[in-house]
């Protein structure tokens, strides 16, 4: 089966993700996207626009001192939605995350996020993790 | 044409609204884990058939029966499953619309064995849902 052209985006846009590049997200990310962190711990809430979520991704960063990878198990899209499947590890501190989350994305017509959402299969560690 | 894993995904949630336990049941391996967010009755993690009514007998008592379910998507590969359901329902005065991502990875057998179901406007989703009772860790 073909795969759809915002697959190979999606995997691009984690590649850079990964890289640390987080200016260089703003290409995969609609002005007005909305981002969901799920839980109970300092990082949760919504994150609305571009520059917040940017902001989250440099907090992120900085919390785990560029530790956090994220890799693809399985990308799944069409035209308005996506969904990726994908083991996140972390280290901070002496605390390490490693978790499987699944995550949906809304896509807007060239493609970008718009809205992001994710629940991992181990909520409570993701708490640990950042509390 | 559609992948026969999208078409077994709606025909779970088919099985859930038209109250079909049985049928619903058959979708799921036996282990099968289902994990719901929020800090409400209807979340944690639920395992096996016993769990699954759990989640949904929990659902459709709190909603009080009105819980209205459109599927709006259906992204399918041969490993996972994502279908986006808007849900709406209504209690008292109080009114509830989201869109849920409920995504499943598949068995050996075609069977969901992983679920997460993942409301996008959790506080919504926690506060409508508070009074539930059905919930197990």
């Amino acid at each position: 089966m073909t795969e759809h052209p915002n697959v190979p985006r999606i995997r691009s846009a984690l590649d850079v993700y990964n890289s640390g590049d987080h200016d260089a997200m703003k290409a995969f990310l609609a002005d007005d996207i909305v981002w969901h962190v799920g839980g109970y711990h300092e990082m949760s809430g919504d994150y609305a626009g571009v520059d917040a979520v940017l902001g989250y991704f440099r907090e992120v960063r900085k919390k785990t001192a560029g530790t956090l990878q994220v890799q693809a198990e399985e990308i799944l899209a069409n035209d308005r939605h996506a969904s990726i499947f994908m083991h996140v590890t972390a280290h901070r501190d002496v605390r390490t995350l490693d978790v499987l989350l699944a995550e949906a994305l809304s896509l807007d017509d060239q493609g970008r996020w718009s809205e992001y959402w994710a629940l991992a299969n181990d909520q409570d560690a993701v708490d640990a993790f950042w509390t | 044409m559609e992948h026969p894993n999208a078409t077994r995904m709606r025909q779970t949630v088919d099985a859930f609204m038209s109250g079909d336990i049985p049928r619903l049941l058959q979708g799921f391996a036996d282990d099968v884990v289902w994990y719901a967010p929020g800090d409400g009755p209807l979340s944690g993690t639920f395992r096996g058939h016993e769990g699954i009514v759990a989640f949904f007998s929990g659902l459709n008592e709190a909603s009080g029966g009105s819980m209205h379910v459109h599927v709006d998507d259906v992204l399918a590969g041969d490993r996972y499953v994502t279908i986006f359901l808007d849900i709406t329902a209504e209690r008292h005065d109080d009114q509830l619309s989201v869109v849920v991502a409920q995504f499943a990875s598949v068995d050996g057998q075609g069977r969901w064995d992983r679920c997460w179901f993942l409301p996008d406007k959790l506080a919504e989703w926690n506060r409508f849902f508070a009074g539930a009772s059905s919930g197990q860790r």
